[in-house]
């Protein structure tokens, strides 16, 4: 507290005291027959002034000291200081009050916060629960194939997919949320991530007929081998989309000293100058004709977001009416400091 | 023939397997009662196991526990999990593969050859063969046998012929012959696909096997 906040809270006994002897004084000087001798009203005036003086120190100090301790108070949210310690009355009900406040505060968090969790626990029981049915369908897809109509059969398969795909994307968009509580880092091979990341998409390469290069040497990256091929295969499933048929995705490793860039690039009608900064947002997808899988503008909102979190970049380029080229840059030495920083 | 126990609470999927390691040439058998695991696997003693891990009573990392007290006969895992911990879990008490759900059957058989490959090959003296017609398939060495010659295969020529066969003479859509070749090692389009496929087609000309594969067009590959 400083003097100006301390005049400011006093204002109205300064005014008051300085009424009063307004008043006296005037009094003193219109009334004639009123005699004081000249060391007399020095002596009064002089005590007068000692008194003010010290009043207003003293005063200050107080006041000061109670404004430390409720400030004390609240930053330790209520919970050293006992309440008994406040004599002054209002400091005291200042202060029950924000125990109750903290105490209401911090008993809402603890919900919430089982709430979460709880509801965690059961979208991911939930999410199992739904893989078995999933698999149980495709399975049967599967077997059946040879008495389907291959259509019948590349539709369903497709919407199978679909639906797998979203249900995966819910669990990762929690994860995220709770990025600190799951994320193992260590050195994996950039060919295992992309053919992680690939696996599941073979079918889609067959149906549009899309031509695959895989090249650049294996290198070691530093990253969580998870979430790493989780952002690969939002990349990929985005470049089978739009890859038309009978067109490409290639997919280059490069490495120098400082980083390792795995780089997913695919034909098409690319991406225009004034969308291209739109593409890592929630819910952006493309006006252009899509077929096969459906685009949910979350697969590259998360993929983004889980590379921020791992440290690492990810990047577009696109020439319009060419191709779209997604990077994905781990950084040697940013890499650990960015997640350890978290 | 390799014995197969299937320890899978979902109906569906554990007789799709059933029936599909039958074709095969396994001899699978899936479990009903999951009260007592273990009697079934002493009483089958089977030569691998596939086990799901959420299931009723105990769970399969309870089994797999148990059923590595008593041998060290191989267990892949089967399940809709797929948290890192699960799987470090699953492989540390003694499993030797894991699978994620939902997986392609394509995928399963494969892993199943591997281990048994891995397992058995120098151990067992049964042969391992799938048949079509004359055409042999040795499943553990990788050779094609037709009255007499045999002949070596890529993996992939592998791959694609072991479907084919076990499709019968039925149409298999290129789709599902990529699917089987696409794994960690290989990633194969539509066109490296027919290159494989016309490779496989002269080494069964080499065997005096004429026109073997038919293309059909707009749908796949049968055999003759």
């Amino acid at each position: 507290m400083n003097v100006h906040q301390y005049v400011k809270e006093r204002w109205v006994t300064f005014t008051y005291l300085l009424l009063a002897f307004l008043f006296a004084f005037t009094i003193y000087k219109l009334d004639k027959s009123l005699h004081l001798s000249d060391s007399n009203a020095t002596y009064i005036l002089t005590g007068w002034g000692l008194l003010t003086f010290f009043y207003i120190i003293i005063d200050y100090f107080v006041i000061k000291s109670r404004f430390e301790k409720i400030n004390r108070f609240a930053q330790l949210k209520g919970s050293t200081e006992e309440l008994e310690e406040f004599p002054f009355p209002l400091d005291r009900n200042f202060a029950e009050h924000l125990q109750q406040i903290v105490f209401d505060f911090e008993k809402y968090k603890g919900e919430i916060r089982t709430k979460a969790s709880a509801e965690i626990d059961f979208i991911t029981k939930w999410l199992h629960d739904v893989k078995v049915p999933i698999s149980a369908a495709k399975l049967t897809l599967e077997t059946e194939e040879d008495q389907l109509p291959p259509k019948v059969y590349k539709r369903l398969y497709t919407e199978l997919f679909s639906i797998e795909e979203s249900a995966q994307r819910v669990f990762y968009e929690l994860k995220t949320n709770r990025f600190s509580d799951d994320y193992k880092i260590s050195y994996i091979s950039s060919k295992k991530l992309i053919s992680t990341a690939l696996k599941s998409y073979s079918s889609f390469f067959s149906y549009k007929k899309i031509n695959i290069s895989i090249t650049g040497e294996e290198c070691l990256v530093l990253t969580d081998e998870k979430w790493s091929s989780y952002i690969l295969s939002q990349i990929i499933s985005n470049a089978v989309k739009y890859t038309p048929k009978n067109g490409y995705i290639e997919i280059t490793t490069k490495t120098d000293e400082t980083k390792t860039i795995v780089s997913i690039k695919n034909s098409g009608v690319g991406i225009s100058d004034k969308d291209i900064g739109q593409v890592f947002k929630k819910g952006y997808t493309s006006s252009q004709n899509r077929t096969g899988l459906k685009a949910t503008g979350y697969g590259l909102y998360i993929a983004k977001k889980l590379s921020d979190q791992l440290g690492h970049e990810l990047t577009v380029q696109s020439t319009l009416h060419e191709y779209v080229q997604f990077s994905l840059i781990f950084q040697e030495n940013e890499t650990i400091y960015n997640v350890t920083k978290m | 023939m390799y014995k197969i126990l299937i320890i899978e609470d979902d109906n569906t999927i554990s007789s799709i397997i059933e029936d599909r390691l039958i074709k095969w040439g396994y001899l699978p058998k899936k479990i009903t009662e999951f009260h007592n695991v273990l009697s079934d696997y002493s009483n089958f003693q089977p030569q691998l196991i596939l086990l799901d891990i959420n299931l009723p009573f105990y769970d399969g990392f309870y089994w797999c526990a148990k059923i590595r007290e008593l041998s060290n006969v191989p267990i892949i895992f089967i399940s809709s999990r797929d948290g890192d911990g699960d799987k470090i879990r699953a492989i540390s008490q003694g499993g030797d593969d894991y699978i994620e759900k939902p997986f392609s059957m394509d995928l399963l058989i494969a892993k199943i050859q591997a281990i048994l490959r891995r397992t058995y090959a120098y151990t067992d003296k049964d042969l391992h063969i799938l048949q079509y017609k004359d055409l042999l398939l040795h499943m553990d060495r990788q050779l094609v046998i037709y009255r007499e010659k045999e002949m070596e295969l890529t993996r992939n020529e592998f791959r694609i012929l072991s479907v084919l066969i076990q499709n019968q003479g039925n149409v298999v859509s290129r789709t599902r012959l990529i699917k089987a070749l696409w794994d960690d090692e290989s990633f194969v389009d539509d066109n490296t696909l027919t290159v494989n496929v016309n490779r496989l087609r002269k080494k069964l000309v080499a065997l005096g096997l004429e026109d073997y594969i038919k293309t059909i067009k707009g749908e796949g590959y049968r055999l003759l």
